[in-house]
C-alpha cells in the first residue's frame, strides 16, 4: 500500500471522524438515544439466550442485567467517546463528560466568577476599553462620513470637477469661465455630460423667520449628471430653463425636513428667494455632493450679464462639473484638458498664457487637504490611544493571572489539560471583549453627539453622521483586536512555562517575576506611544498659538459686526443704497456707547463678504503678458472705515463725503499692494485700474496698513479699497460698529436701528471680530483640543500602567529588599533602585517614541504653522514631561519600599 | 472463561477480523468471538461497545442501522478501507509478538528445581 493510499485513508477517517463529531454535537439527544437503544439490544438478546438455555423469565432478565454490567457507565463512556478530544477516556469516576457546548459554558461560568471575584480590575478593565472603544467609534463615525462614505449619487467616481490652475503662481481655484463651459462640453467623447454652477446665497422668506439659506444656481446637465432619485417630487427638467417658464426650485432634504416639516404638501407651493418668487417642485438629497453643503437648487440664468462679457476668456465665475462617459479613464480626461489648455493658451496669450484647465474627482474636491489630514490624524491618534488603554488592560489582566498561577499550576497536577486553560482565559478575555464592545458602541453614539456639538461653525460637515452599518462593524473588529491582544498576552505567558516553573516561583517567592519581560514590553509600548501623541498634540498646540498671536490688522477688541444687505429687489438704485447705509450709519453713530460705524464689502479677519479679486494696471503701463498685472482683493467701504476698524492710515487720506458719484474716481491701497506695485516711490497720487473689470484709472490717495481679510491664517494680500458711493458693485454688506465696552450689548440696538428703517430685512451674522478671528481658527483649535486630550488621556494611562508594574515588581520583591535593609542598604538606596527600574523603562519608551514622533512628524507637518516637524524644545518639551511623570509614578511605590520592615519579611521564610 | 485483560489492540483485532467476514452488531460480534474461540474468549460488554466506538472514531468501522432478527432496530458495523489496512497490521504484528512469546517460552533454560 503505497503512501498516497496511506494519506488518502487517514484524510477518509478524519472527515468521518468529524462527521461523527459533528453529529455528536448537533443532534447529541439523538446520538444518545442511539446509544441507548444499542445496548438495550445487547441486554434483549442475552436475556434471550438466557431463556434458551433453559433459565425462567425473570432469572434470565436478571442475570443478563447483571452480565451486562454498569448500564449507565458503559452508556456514560461509550458517550464519552464521541465527544472528548482526543484524549483516552478515564473511567475512574472523575472526569466531566460534557460536550463541546457544555465545555464552552462551563468556561463561560468560570470566567463570569473569575471576573466577579476580583471586581476592582473588572471594573477598570471594563471602563478603560469602553472608553477607548467609544472614542474610536466616535472619531471613526465622522471620518467615515466625511472621507470614505458612498456619495448618494450613481457612480461617483466618474463625476468631476474643473478646477483652474496657474502655472507661474502654482494657485488652483475651482472656477472656469464661460467660454471654458463651452469647450468642456464639446468634448462629448470624453464627458457624457457637462453642468455649470454657481454658489447662491439667498434669503428665504414666506414661512416664519427669514432665513439665509445657502443654494446652487446649475445648469440642465446638472441633475442628470448625479442621477439620483428625488425623494419628493422632480429634479431640475429642461422645461424650467426654457426662457419665460415659471421659476423653479428643488429644495434639500435637510431643509425640507427642518423648515417645512418634512411635509409632502410642499410641492407646488410657492417661496421667496431673496425676493423673487420660486415654486417649488421636489426635494433632493443630494446636497452632499459639494464642499458647501446647498440646501436649495435653483436653475442658472445668465440674464442680467452682459453677453460679451460671459464669453470672456478671464471671467471666472462658474463652476463646472462633468460625468466622465464610460470607457474614458480620468487621465484620459486630463490629457484632453491639457491639449485645450495648450491651445487656448495660444489663442488668447494675453490671458491664458499661464492657465490650464485641470480635473479632480468629486470626492477629492469635497474635503481640502488639510481637512483630510486633519481626519486621519485624529483616526490615528485615537487608534494610539486605544492601544495604550489594550495595552493597560493586558498587563491587569496578565497581573491577575500571575496571581492565580498557584491555582493554575495545580489544576494542571490535577490533570486540566494546558489547553483548557489557556482556553478559559481566553473566554474571560473575550466576554471582557464583549462587555466593552456594547458599551463603548453606546459611549460611542453618547460622545459622537458630545463632538458635533463642540465643532466650530467654520468646518461644513453632513448633517447625517451617524452609527451606521460600517461604524458598528468597525466597532466590532476594534473589539475584536483589543480582545487578541490583552486576551492572548496572558494566555500565552502562563501557559508556556512548564508546571515546575509556576510551583518553584510560588514556594520560594523570590527571583524573577514570571511574566516580567512581556509586562515590561507593555509599559515601554504604553510610553512610547504616549510620547508620540504627546509630541504630535504638542507640535499642534505650538502652530495654533502662532497663528492666534498673529497680527491681525485691525483692532479686534470692541468692535461689532453684522451683516445686513439690501436686496436688489427692493433697492434696484444706487442712490437708494447709498441713501439707505447712510441714514443706517448714521443714527448708528448717534446710539449711545458707540464710537463710530462703517460698511464695507467684505469684513476682516474671516467676517466673509464678497471675495472678489481683481487685476490691476498701473496708468501708462501695457496689459498682459506684455506688462504686469498685480491681483488684489477689492473691497468696497463706506468713509470713516479705517478708523473705525483699527487699520493705520500710513500715508495720505481716507475717503471723505467729497468722493462720491460725479467727483473724480479714488481708491486707496495698502501696503503690500503699493509694495507690488509701487516698490520704489510713494504710489499716492498714481492712477491705477482694474483692467479687465472697471477699467477705470482712479487716483490712489492713501495707504494704509496690512490686514488679514480670511482669517488669521492668511497672509497679507495685496487689498485695493473704493468708496461705496463710487462703485456700482459690488455692494456693501455689512456692518462694523466700534463701540465702548461689551460689543454684544449693543446688538439689540443696532438691530432695531436697522429695522426702523426696513423692517423686512435679515439681520444676520452678528459677531464680535474678536469672535470672528477666533473662529476663524476654529479647525486649528478643535483639532489641536482633540489631539491634546488623546495625549494627555494616553499619558495617564501609560503612568498608570507604569506604577502598576513597579509597585507589582516591589511587592514580589518584597524579600530581596527585606534582605539587601538587613545586609546594610539604607533607605535611599533602596529608593533609588526602584526609581531606576521605573526610569530606566520610561526612558526606553521615550527614545523609541521620540524615534517614531521624528518619523511621523513628516506625515503633520502640511498643518503646522510656523512650527517645524521637528521642532526640538516640543521634543525636549515632552521628553522631560514624559520623565517627570515618570519619576513620580515610580517614587510612590519606591517610597513604600523603603518602609519594608526587614525583620518581619525574613520571619516568614 | 472471560478474559480480563486483553489489551485494547488485541481486541480490536479480533473485532476487525469478525467483521471481515460480514457486518454485524455489537451483540453478534461477541458471540462470534466466543464461537471462533472455542468458547474461551468471552468479551466483557464493558470492552466490547467502547472497543466498537472507538474504532468507529478513528475510521476503522462504520455504522449503518438495520433490524436484527428480532425485528428490532440494530446498529450494525463493518469494516472500512482504513479498517481493512489495520486489520491487515493488527494481524501480522500479533503474530509477530506470539511468535517472539514462543521463542521465549521454549528456550528450555529452566532453573533447577
Amino acid at each position: 500500500m503505497g503512501p498516497l493510499e496511506r494519506t488518502g485513508g487517514r484524510l477518509v477517517s478524519w472527515l468521518a471522524y468529524l462527521r461523527l463529531r459533528a453529529r455528536a454535537l448537533l443532534w447529541r439527544r439523538r446520538v444518545e438515544w442511539e446509544i441507548e437503544e444499542e445496548l438495550r439490544l445487547h441486554v434483549e438478546l442475552e436475556r434471550q439466550e438466557l431463556l434458551r438455555s433453559g433459565l425462567d423469565a425473570r432469572t434470565a432478565r436478571a442475570e443478563a442485567e447483571r452480565r451486562f454490567g454498569d448500564f449507565q457507565r458503559i452508556r456514560e463512556e461509550c458517550r464519552q467517546l464521541y465527544t472528548l478530544p482526543g484524549s483516552t477516556v478515564q473511567t475512574a469516576g472523575s472526569t466531566t463528560s460534557k460536550g463541546d457546548l457544555d465545555m464552552l459554558l462551563q468556561d463561560l461560568r468560570f470566567a463570569l466568577r473569575a471576573l466577579r471575584h476580583r471586581p476592582g480590575i473588572t471594573a477598570v478593565a471594563v471602563v478603560t476599553l469602553t472608553l477607548g472603544i467609544g472614542a474610536n467609534v466616535a472619531i471613526f463615525s465622522v471620518v467615515h462620513a466625511v472621507l470614505w462614505r458612498a456619495l448618494p449619487v450613481d457612480h461617483p467616481e466618474r463625476i468631476v470637477v474643473a478646477q483652474t490652475h496657474e502655472t507661474d503662481t502654482g494657485q488652483t481655484f475651482s472656477s472656469v469661465t464661460y467660454p471654458d463651459y463651452l469647450d468642456f462640453r464639446a468634448q462629448t467623447d470624453v464627458f457624457e455630460e457637462v453642468a455649470i454652477l454657481t454658489n447662491r446665497g439667498f434669503d428665504l422668506a414666506g414661512t416664519g423667520e427669514p432665513e439665509r439659506v445657502r443654494g446652487l444656481a446649475v445648469s440642465e446637465a446638472y441633475f442628470p449628471i448625479l442621477r439620483t432619485m428625488p425623494v419628493l417630487g422632480r429634479a431640475l427638467e429642461p422645461g424650467d430653463f426654457a426662457p419665460g417658464a415659471p421659476e423653479a426650485a428643488v429644495l434639500g432634504e435637510g431643509l425640507w425636513r427642518r423648515r417645512f416639516g418634512g411635509d409632502p404638501g410642499v410641492l407646488g407651493r410657492p417661496v421667496r428667494l431673496s425676493g423673487r418668487a420660486y415654486t417649488v417642485v421636489g426635494v433632493v438629497d443630494t446636497t452632499k455632493v459639494l464642499p458647501s453643503f446647498p440646501e436649495v437648487f435653483v436653475p442658472l440664468d445668465f440674464g442680467s450679464s452682459p453677453p460679451d462679457s460671459l464669453m470672456r476668456r478671464d471671467n471666472y465665475f462658474l463652476q463646472a462639473f462633468a460625468r466622465l462617459r464610460d470607457g474614458t479613464s480620468l487621465d484620459e480626461a486630463r490629457a484632453r484638458l491639457a491639449v485645450l489648455s495648450r491651445r487656448i493658451a495660444e489663442e488668447v496669450p494675453e490671458d491664458r498664457a499661464n492657465v490650464e484647465s485641470v480635473l479632480i474627482g468629486v470626492r477629492e474636491r469635497l474635503v481640502r487637504p488639510e481637512m483630510r489630514l486633519a481626519l486621519k490624524l485624529l483616526l490615528g491618534a485615537v487608534g494610539l490611544v486605544l492601544a495604550v488603554a489594550c495595552f493597560n488592560v493586558a498587563n491587569l489582566l496578565l497581573t491577575r493571572a500571575l496571581e492565580r498561577r498557584r491555582e493554575m499550576a495545580v489544576r494542571l497536577a490535577l490533570g486540566a489539560g494546558r489547553g483548557r486553560l489557556a482556553r478559559q482565559l481566553l473566554v474571560e478575555g473575550l466576554v471582557l471583549a464583549a462587555a466593552s464592545c456594547t458599551l463603548g458602541l453606546a459611549v460611542g453614539h453618547l460622545g459622537l453627539r458630545g463632538l458635533l456639538a463642540m465643532v466650530p461653525s467654520g468646518v461644513p460637515l453632513p448633517d447625517d453622521i451617524g452609527l451606521d452599518g460600517p461604524v458598528v462593524a468597525f466597532g466590532l473588529v476594534v473589539s475584536a483586536l483589543t480582545a487578541l491582544v490583552f486576551g492572548l498576552v496572558p494566555v500565552w505567558q502562563t501557559t508556556r512555562r512548564g508546571l515546575n516553573d509556576f510551583l518553584r516561583v510560588s514556594s520560594t517567592g523570590g527571583g524573577a517575576a514570571v511574566g516580567s519581560r512581556a509586562r515590561s514590553g507593555l509599559v515601554v509600548a504604553e510610553v512610547a506611544l504616549s510620547l508620540l501623541l504627546l509630541v504630535t498634540a504638542g507640535l499642534l498646540m505650538r502652530s495654533f498659538h502662532r497663528l492666534s498671536g498673529s497680527e491681525p490688522g485691525v483692532e479686534l477688541r470692541d468692535r461689532l459686526t453684522l451683516t445686513v444687505r439690501l436686496p436688489g429687489s427692493r433697492y434696484p438704485e444706487k442712490p437708494q443704497v447709498d441713501r439707505f447705509y447712510g441714514e443706517l450709519l448714521d443714527r448708528i453713530e448717534r446710539l449711545p456707547r458707540v464710537r463710530s460705524a462703517a460698511a464695507t464689502s467684505w469684513l476682516p479677519v474671516g467676517g466673509g463678504g464678497v471675495e472678489l479679486q481683481r487685476a490691476h494696471l498701473a496708468e501708462g503701463m501695457p496689459e498682459p503678458p506684455a506688462g504686469p498685472e498685480v491681483p488684489a482683493a477689492w473691497n468696497v467701504v463706506t468713509p470713516g472705515y479705517f478708523e473705525t476698524s483699527g487699520i493705520r492710515l500710513l500715508a495720505g487720506r481716507d475717503f471723505d463725503r467729497t468722493d462720491r458719484q460725479g467727483s473724480p474716481p479714488v481708491m486707496m491701497v495698502n501696503e503690500a499692494f503699493a509694495e507690488q506695485m509701487f516698490p520704489s516711490e510713494s504710489p499716492l497720487g498714481k492712477r491705477v485700474r482694474s483692467w479687465r473689470d472697471e477699467d477705470l484709472l482712479r487716483e490712489v490717495i492713501g495707504v494704509v496698513s496690512n490686514v488679514r481679510l480670511d482669517g488669521l491664517a492668511d497672509p497679507w494680500q495685496p487689498i485695493v479699497y473704493v468708496p461705496a458711493r463710487q462703485t456700482e458693485w459690488p455692494r456693501l454688506q455689512a456692518l462694523l460698529v466700534e463701540t465702548e465696552g461689551d460689543p454684544m450689548a449693543l446688538a439689540d440696538a443696532v438691530r432695531a436701528e436697522v429695522w426702523d428703517l426696513d423692517g423686512e430685512l435679515p439681520v444676520t451674522d452678528m459677531a464680535t471680530l474678536e469672535t470672528l478671528a477666533a473662529s476663524s481658527l476654529g479647525r486649528e483649535r478643535f483639532v489641536a483640543f482633540l489631539l491634546g486630550t488623546f495625549a494627555l488621556v494616553a499619558l495617564a494611562l501609560a503612568s498608570v500602567g507604569l506604577y502598576g508594574l513597579v509597585s507589582c515588581s516591589v511587592s514580589q520583591r518584597t524579600r530581596e529588599i527585606g534582605v539587601r535593609m538587613a545586609l546594610g542598604a539604607l533607605g535611599g538606596d533602596i529608593l533609588a533602585m526602584v526609581v531606576r527600574q521605573g526610569l530606566r523603562l520610561a526612558l526606553l519608551g521615550v527614545g523609541l517614541g521620540l524615534g517614531a514622533a521624528f518619523v511621523a512628524g513628516r506625515a503633520v507637518e502640511a498643518l503646522l504653522f510656523q512650527v517645524s516637524a521637528s521642532d526640538p524644545s516640543t521634543y525636549v518639551g515632552v521628553a522631560l514631561l514624559l520623565a517627570g511623570v515618570a519619576l513620580v509614578a515610580s517614587l510612590v511605590p519606591a517610597l513604600r519600599a523603603t518602609r519594608i520592615d526587614p525583620l518581619r519579611v525574613l520571619r516568614y521564610e | 472463561m472471560a478474559s480480563k485483560e486483553l489489551l485494547h489492540g488485541t481486541l480490536d483485532v479480533l473485532i476487525l477480523q469478525v467483521l471481515a467476514e460480514e457486518p454485524r452488531h455489537g451483540y453478534a460480534i461477541g458471540q462470534r468471538i466466543l464461537a471462533l474461540s472455542r468458547d474461551v474468549l468471552g468479551i466483557e460488554h464493558g470492552s466490547l461497545y467502547p472497543a466498537l466506538y472507538r474504532m468507529e472514531r478513528r475510521g476503522w468501522l462504520k455504522a449503518s442501522w438495520g433490524v436484527s432478527e428480532q425485528n428490532r432496530r440494530a446498529k450494525v458495523y463493518s469494516l472500512t478501507a482504513s479498517g481493512r489496512r489495520e486489520l491487515e497490521r493488527g494481524k501480522s504484528e500479533w503474530q509477530r509478538f506470539a511468535k517472539a512469546v514462543a521463542w521465549v517460552l521454549s528456550s528450555g533454560r529452566e532453573a533447577a528445581s
